[in-house]
């Protein structure tokens, strides 16, 4: 008895002991760190934030030292100074300054407090030229965020930014902007990465710099839908959109009770992406809206009517009893277009070019303040003859000024091309949109439920619920889930929105894919992080949504995600 | 720095000698290999501070004792003498070696709440000494002995932390010196014949080697005591 009584005593002693070694507590100690490898552009500046925290009841002296002579102690953001007080923490910000040459440096860096050793840590730069982005010095650059974001960027978009205009591979681009929104305890940062150019010989692009959106628009579309919904406008999503729709349209039977929720999820018999009589035969825009009336009156979802209206497969049904709607998800263009001229109906506009922009104004630009947002042609925008309201638009004078970036497509001779702007087609509500990073991260933020005034509270409702997964509605008994893809995400399909968790750590990730023949875009957010994104590439490539892509070069969706996944 | 130690061993030689020259012996030729091991206690560790700076000071506590084996090699002359009381006197050159070796809980800023690492301090000492075992007559079959000797040891001294998880590996402290020491031996013990040739004997030895001044920082040293006692089983052989 006395032996096991030695025993557990033992036993409870190296318990003791074990547990005090886990509970080892320097007396000064990093808490937050820099990303280990940086790199820069030459001749552009760095900076490294440190976090010390004194977990002593002793203020300690300190003092720094480097390893090369381009690094300092920045006064920006630094809280350190030359002392830690006791029991606190503070910011201590090294500048490093990048030099006109190719270079590959250890920086060591040592912060001497008094105690046995001092606190030590190694970065490895990589000051390159062919590193095409460059942190925008505006907004929250000089921030950790932004720095740590600034290195994500170039860490996953290797070979993506192509400036010499040869050999150029598919999902290549000569330039683009990233713009990244986080809400950390409260206070907002907002960073802008420019990379390559906005045109061939021309400047890096900036925050302002203007490019189409492409397939990103059908999330505005699905923002006003959810606020028309939320704020009990349109009842219910269920219902059929055939009521609503401007003069013209005259729906086959079997297409007729199309509701507002098939449209925005493709799930609505819409079997074709852009209207097949407007892409054979383009015209003005009365003209266009006239043959897409004709080509979505002849819709049928009926298995046994034959193929879809202008060839191709036509859509299939997902339940195998009349009515033939819902109709499995199929990406399309014209859905969101015919989602977007019924609620354009039903708030007041036409669904011409003047209509498309007040109501984007009045349902989106103005409440977020966008300024430089809208759905015209770049020439049309700067002139004011694309047909929005002043009086609806609030930011029209701003639109004269604006920047808008080229667009380009490759050539079978791996070379850029400039391409036209895109067109105004009947389906904007799809693809509709130029807009640049300040702007959309406004747009991003809200979309991650911050509000600057109570006017954005109802948008903002509506934006959250098209977040949201749908079923395959209606269903005559138990609903199957709608999964739609905007590859690499794969889940339930929100209004134009597709989320999933993520792979890495389960977070809540959404993102939506833009592509046009000359701009690329991607637009996501990290729900659990208050993170947000957006992608603008000046770029078209043959894959847009990436899945058909097999190339060495990631795809924007890729890139998005990559960004999203590894927030912190 | 050579002159002082040869000076010092020379010291020390010309005791163990004198004491030895006061004595009326002379060699008998006979002469015995001894290899012996053993046991050795070193006094208690006390709990010391290390000065780091001006502003940190850490607390080497909680300080215990590992235990290691000592060793002990001699060979020695049989010396003719007139002493009724005494068997034999035995005289020759004798190894010692020990290691003195404590470890314990390193606290910053002596405070348990800076547990952050854990220290090894130890001295492995090598003693040549000139040492005289005076063997009496023998009772039943144990003959008894006392011992002396002098001469000088090497204390190897070490003193290592290591630090726990969370606590970077650069602040650990790693120091080593080696110091020559002057060494005194006094001891008793008794002998048991096996053979002609063999014979085992068990013995207790005192050895006054000091301490060791470990100086980690640039303030002040801490230290290791030195000074030991022995209980050595061993055989002898004679020649």
């Amino acid at each position: 008895m006395k032996k096991i009584w030695h025993v557990i005593i033992v036993l409870l002693l190296n318990q003791l002991i074990y547990s005090t070694a886990l509970a080892a507590t320097p007396l000064v100690e990093f808490i937050v760190k820099p990303n280990a490898n940086q790199s820069l552009k030459p001749q552009n500046t760095g900076l490294l934030f440190y976090t010390l925290r004194n977990n002593t009841s002793t203020t300690f002296p300190l003092s720094y030292s480097f390893s090369s002579s381009l690094a300092t102690v920045s006064p920006i953001s630094n809280t350190c100074g030359n002392a830690i007080a006791a029991n606190s923490t503070c910011v201590f910000t090294v500048q490093y300054q990048a030099p006109a040459n190719n270079l590959r440096e250890r920086l060591i860096i040592r912060v001497y407090y008094q105690g046995r050793a001092p606190l030590l840590d190694a970065i490895n730069f990589n000051i390159d030229s062919t590193i095409a982005c460059v942190l925008i010095n505006t907004a929250s650059y000089q921030t950790p965020f932004c720095q740590d974001q600034y290195q994500k960027v170039i860490e996953y978009t290797p070979n993506v930014f192509n400036t010499s205009n040869q050999n150029v591979l598919e999902e290549q681009t000569l330039g683009g902007v990233v713009g990244i929104f986080r809400n950390i305890n409260n206070v907002e940062h907002f960073c802008y990465v420019g990379c390559g150019l906005r045109a061939l010989g021309g400047s890096m692009p900036n925050g302002d710099t203007l490019f189409e959106l492409a397939s990103v628009t059908k999330t505005f579309t699905g923002s006003i839908l959810g606020k028309l919904v939320t704020n009990g406008t349109l009842p219910s999503p269920n219902l059929a959109v055939a009521p609503h729709l401007p003069a013209g349209f005259m729906l086959n039977p079997n297409e007729n009770p199309v509701t507002f929720q098939q449209l925005a999820t493709f799930s609505g018999g819409v079997c074709y992406s852009d209207a097949p009589g407007i892409i054979q035969n383009p015209g003005t825009q009365i003209q266009n809206q006239n043959a897409f009336i004709t080509d979505i009156n002849g819709l049928n979802p009926d298995p046994a009517s034959g193929n879809c209206f202008g060839g191709g497969a036509n859509s299939v049904p997902i339940y195998a009893t009349p009515p033939y709607l819902p109709t499995k998800n199929f990406y399309s263009n014209s859905s969101f277009g015919l989602l977007g001229q019924a609620l354009m109906t039903i708030d007041g506009f036409g669904v011409l070019e003047p209509g498309f922009n007040d109501w984007m104004c009045q349902q989106i630009t103005n409440v977020l303040n966008m300024t430089k947002t809208n759905g015209c042609l770049p020439a049309e925008a700067q002139n004011g003859t694309c047909g929005a309201s002043t009086s609806t638009c609030l930011f029209t004078t701003d639109w004269t000024s604006a920047e808008y970036s080229e667009g380009y497509h490759i050539t079978t001779g791996k070379q850029y091309e400039s391409g036209s702007p895109f067109p105004f087609f009947p389906w904007a509500p799809a693809g509709g949109i130029r807009s640049n990073a300040v702007d959309m991260l406004k747009y991003i933020r809200a979309n991650l439920g911050f509000a600057t005034n109570n006017t954005q509270l109802a948008l903002i409702t509506g934006m959250l619920f098209a977040h949201q997964p749908n079923d395959y509605l209606p269903a005559p008994g138990l609903p199957i889930p709608n999964i739609g893809s905007q590859n690499p995400f794969r889940g339930g399909q929100g209004y134009a929105w597709v989320c999933m968790p993520s792979p890495t750590n389960g977070d809540r990730i959404c993102g939506k894919i833009g592509g046009h023949p000359n701009f690329r875009s991607f637009l996501g957010f990290n729900k659990n992080q208050n993170y947000g994104l957006v992608i603008l590439f000046n770029t078209g490539a043959i894959s847009t949504n990436g899945s058909l892509h097999t190339g060495s070069v990631p795809t924007v969706g890729q890139i998005g995600a990559s960004l999203l996944e590894h927030v912190s | 720095m050579t002159q002082r130690i040869f000076l010092k061993i020379s010291t020390l030689f010309f005791i163990s000698s004198s004491c030895l020259a006061a004595l009326p012996v002379s060699s008998d030729k006979n002469t015995t290999l001894s290899a012996a091991i053993g046991y050795t206690q070193f006094p208690d560790s006390h709990d010391q501070l290390l000065v780091i700076s001006d502003y940190v000071t850490d607390l080497l506590t909680h300080g215990r004792q590992r235990h290691n084996m000592s060793y002990n090699f001699s060979v020695k002359q049989q010396l003719e003498h007139n002493f009724s009381a005494v068997n034999k006197i035995m005289f020759g050159p004798a190894l010692y070696w020990q290691k003195a070796q404590f470890f314990g809980d390193v606290w910053e800023m002596v405070s348990p709440e800076f547990f952050n690492y854990r220290y090894d301090f130890a001295s492995r000492n090598i003693s040549v000494l000139l040492e005289s075992d005076f063997y009496f007559n023998p009772i039943a079959k144990l003959m008894p002995f006392v011992s002396a000797g002098a001469g000088f040891g090497v204390a190897y001294t070490s003193y290592n932390d290591h630090a726990f998880p969370n606590i970077p590996s650069n602040s650990e402290l790693h120091w080593s010196q080696s110091k020559t020491k002057a060494s005194v031996a006094l001891g008793a013990g008794f002998s048991v014949p096996i053979s002609d040739h063999w014979a085992a004997n068990l013995r207790y030895t005192y050895l006054y080697m000091g301490k060791a001044d470990a100086l980690l920082t640039p303030f002040q040293p801490i230290s290791i005591h030195l000074n030991s006692q022995n209980v050595l089983l061993g055989i002898n052989y004679s020649l």
